[in-house]
């Protein structure tokens, strides 16, 4: 494994170069220090465990003769990340609450090319989406002052707001664009949180999370879906070729008398009640009622759900609904699926990474990674490159 | 200009050294190698000591059972209960190390079969007397097989003190009704040896695990460890601190001093005996070379090992107390050390908080 990251003169002097302060942009990559140009896919996360070192990270796994990483300072911590569908090697990373900022940049050159601002009195929930087409991007936002869901749609290209409407819910967390290409699938976590700190929860009593699907033409509800266990709180999904949605779930304890088990994964289908992965109670029981994130890999109709809380990332097949495997990773979070489907790939805070089998759920114990200046943050996405 | 500097520098640090004198007044560095030496002390003087310990005392269990099953007498009976006792306080010391041998499978981990109350904080004291009951009256032989497949929540230490310090019928706590019951019903003796045995068997899975071999490995676990080759990615020390500060929050969250040992009355001792191997792992023996304290205070860090030392010293004042809601401020404010000066003092990275709603 190679790590590549610019010192700071070459940063200073990169940004000086392009008339920028530090605090506005961060740095692109110095010469020969490009991922290699034969990447296919790049995987790609937030990273970092304090304010000087938030960045995007990278890694090229398909370099030769080793996997390269890399960084891309950002300012702010970054959440969730989409890449956009028609320009190549583009991706936005979001803000992870409460913050407003998130910015485009592309992964082959490290370039910054656009940074864009939430309306003051709103934050970002840390993940969104593109259109099909490209032409606009979905941001999943949160009211401050009420924890009222709000989705922004900016132009995709001058990130210029050109419209926004209601999430249905209150505390929105992750969007995906359904199959159809026009529906969008929303995850309302159901929790206010303290606009300052974006930690303390304000309405845990009265909390309500709900899963809507959207028009994101007319923004119009679609229809609306509860779980039973009203102090779940829906926060990822996943969506299927087939629009089969797999949603990870965090249980808000404190606001329960009840000891029990509460199931953490779901499945749904448009037009059915979402239906929950209850078995086996005591994996679930492990996990300390937080899912981390979720990826479905459709060509073996496998979800997969990380828990960081329980050190696992676990499978269980869409329609069957049994449990396929388990693995344990320390502090896992991160989770994505390859390209072509054959791979799970996992990260963790400690920099690591590991890959399963898609087919037996088995690690490729010789393929382990590990950066140890990396820590990477809630999500990791699977990014197409293409050679320019 | 600069090599002015350097001069200067240089100067200062042997007119210092030549002041200072001895070594021990030499800054210890936290690195990589005194980091592993204070880690593999702790290890061999306070980890496989609790993991042979707790083995110990559960095959005394398995003996004292034996012993009052062949001669039922109310001193014979006051000794396993007395032993059970000896085991749940080594337990309290082996419980602070949740990891490797005694938390390998995620769905049915070997500290689930030993201490029921450790996942979630339930009480399973109804269930288990209810299987007690079933058992005495039931005609299936109590085999060894038989317990092997009992659920997580019909065995361990909580079986066995029911077992041993109550009666099935009314759950008198008298002896002679005790004595009395597993006189006029033998079965109950083979409940209680079979449950000391299963409870054996854990024991000597953690024991073995440890010293032996690992699950599907070639090497004991100590080795793994300390080499830094844990399977799920650990690294060992933010391993082992965040094993305890887990079991710090555990002890406040389930109010463990009021919610166990209920029957047995046996609590205070037990969490005394966490908070002795909590102070005895970070004190480190008085006579070697180095420990997490000595680390840190040689390191700068000496203010966060009295603080340290301040909260374990309250947490003993509320056990003599004997009040539990001093003992869970107490144990709420180590927790918290275990969370902020003991990592920082140790540059030890614990990974990142990831919260709620994310």
């Amino acid at each position: 494994m190679k790590r590549i990251e610019i010192n700071r003169r070459q940063f200073l002097a990169t940004l000086a170069a392009a008339g920028l302060s530090p605090l506005c942009i961060a740095t692109p990559f110095g010469a020969g220090e490009k991922p290699s140009a034969s990447a296919t896919e790049m995987w790609v996360s937030a990273q970092g465990n304090s304010s000087d070192k938030y960045s995007l990270g990278w890694v090229d796994a398909d370099a030769r003769p080793k996997s390269t990483s890399g960084r891309i300072l950002s300012g702010y911590r970054g959440h969730g990340l989409a890449y956009h569908p028609t320009k190549p090697n583009k991706v936005v990373m979001f803000s992870r609450r409460p913050g407003r900022v998130g910015m485009e940049l592309d992964v082959l050159t490290g370039k910054i090319e656009h940074r864009f601002y939430s309306t003051e009195g709103r934050h970002q929930s840390g993940h969104g989406c593109f259109s099909s087409d490209g032409a606009v991007l979905f941001v999943c936002e949160t009211l401050s002052s009420s924890g009222k869901g709000n989705i922004s749609v900016l132009d995709a290209k001058t990130y210029q707001c050109l419209n926004q409407f209601d999430s249905y819910g209150i505390g929105p967390h992750e969007i995906k664009l359904m199959p159809d290409n026009r529906t969008l699938v929303i995850a309302n976590g159901g929790l206010h949180q303290s606009p300052k700190s974006g930690q303390g929860i304000l309405n845990l009593e009265s909390m309500e999370s709900n899963l809507s699907y959207v028009d994101s033409v007319s923004g119009e509800l679609v229809s609306k879906y509860r779980v039973t266990e009203p102090k779940a709180s829906i926060r990822h999904l996943d969506v299927a070729d087939d629009g089969t949605v797999a949603l990870a779930m965090q249980v808000q304890r404190a606001a329960m008398s009840s000891n029990r088990v509460v199931p953490l994964g779901a499945v749904h289908k448009q037009g059915k009640p979402i239906e929950l992965l209850a078995e086996p109670n005591m994996l679930i029981a492990q996990m300390h009622d937080y899912m981390g994130s979720v990826a479905i890999n459709s060509t073996f109709r496998i979800a997969g759900f990380s828990s960081p809380r329980g050190n696992v990332t676990a499978f269980w097949h869409l329609d069957s609904h049994q449990l396929l495997g388990y693995h344990a990773f320390h502090d896992v979070c991160g989770l994505a699926v390859t390209q072509d489907q054959q791979r799970f790939v996992l990260t963790n805070s400690f920099g690591q990474l590991r890959q399963l089998n898609a087919h037996n759920l088995q690690e490729q114990v010789s393929q382990r990674l590990q950066f140890p200046d990396m820590q990477w943050d809630n999500h990791l996405s699977v990014i197409p490159t293409r050679k320019a | 200009m600069k090599h002015v500097f350097s001069a200067a520098l240089i100067f200062a640090f042997l007119i210092l050294s030549a002041c200072g004198g001895s070594k021990s007044n030499t800054p210890l560095v936290v690195n990589q190698d005194t980091i592993s030496n204070a880690l593999r002390l702790a290890v061999d003087n306070s980890i496989l000591v609790a993991v042979t310990g707790f083995e110990a005392q559960a095959s005394g269990l398995s003996t004292k059972a034996a012993t009052f099953c062949e001669a039922p007498a109310t001193a014979t009976l006051s000794a396993a209960q007395q032993q059970w006792a000896l085991l749940v306080e080594q337990w309290y010391r082996l419980e602070a190390y949740k990891f490797g041998p005694l938390d390998d499978d995620i769905v049915f981990p070997a500290y689930n079969y030993i201490d029921s109350y450790r996942l979630r904080g339930t009480d399973y004291t109804a269930t288990v007397r209810t299987e007690i009951k079933a058992m005495m009256n039931s005609s299936e032989s109590l085999t060894e097989a038989y317990f092997d497949n009992k659920n997580f929540n019909q065995v361990g230490l909580l079986a066995l003190e029911v077992t041993l310090f109550e009666t099935a019928d009314t759950q008198s706590q008298q002896p002679t009704d005790i004595l009395n019951e597993f006189t006029s019903a033998p079965r109950k003796c083979e409940i209680l040896k079979g449950l000391s045995l299963q409870l054996l068997k854990r024991a000597r899975y953690v024991e073995e695990g440890w010293n032996q071999q690992h699950k599907n490995s070639d090497e004991p676990y100590r080795e793994l460890f300390l080499s830094n080759r844990l399977d799920d990615g650990a690294e060992p020390l933010t391993q082992l601190l965040a094993s305890i500060q887990e079991h710090l929050d555990y002890l406040q969250q389930r109010n463990v001093v009021t919610n166990t040992s209920r029957i047995s009355g046996h609590a205070w001792r037990a969490v005394t005996a966490s908070i002795d191997e909590i102070e005895s792992l970070l004190k480190g023996d008085d006579d070697a070379e180095t420990s997490f304290f000595k680390l840190m205070r040689k390191s700068g860090f000496a203010t966060s090992v009295d603080t340290v030392e301040s909260n374990i010293q309250m947490a003993r004042d509320s056990i003599t107390l004997q009040d539990p809601v001093q003992f869970e401020i107490a144990v709420a404010q180590l927790d918290g050390n275990f969370k902020r000066e003991i990592p920082n003092g140790l540059e030890v990275e614990l990974g990142i908080n990831f919260t709620d709603g994310d």
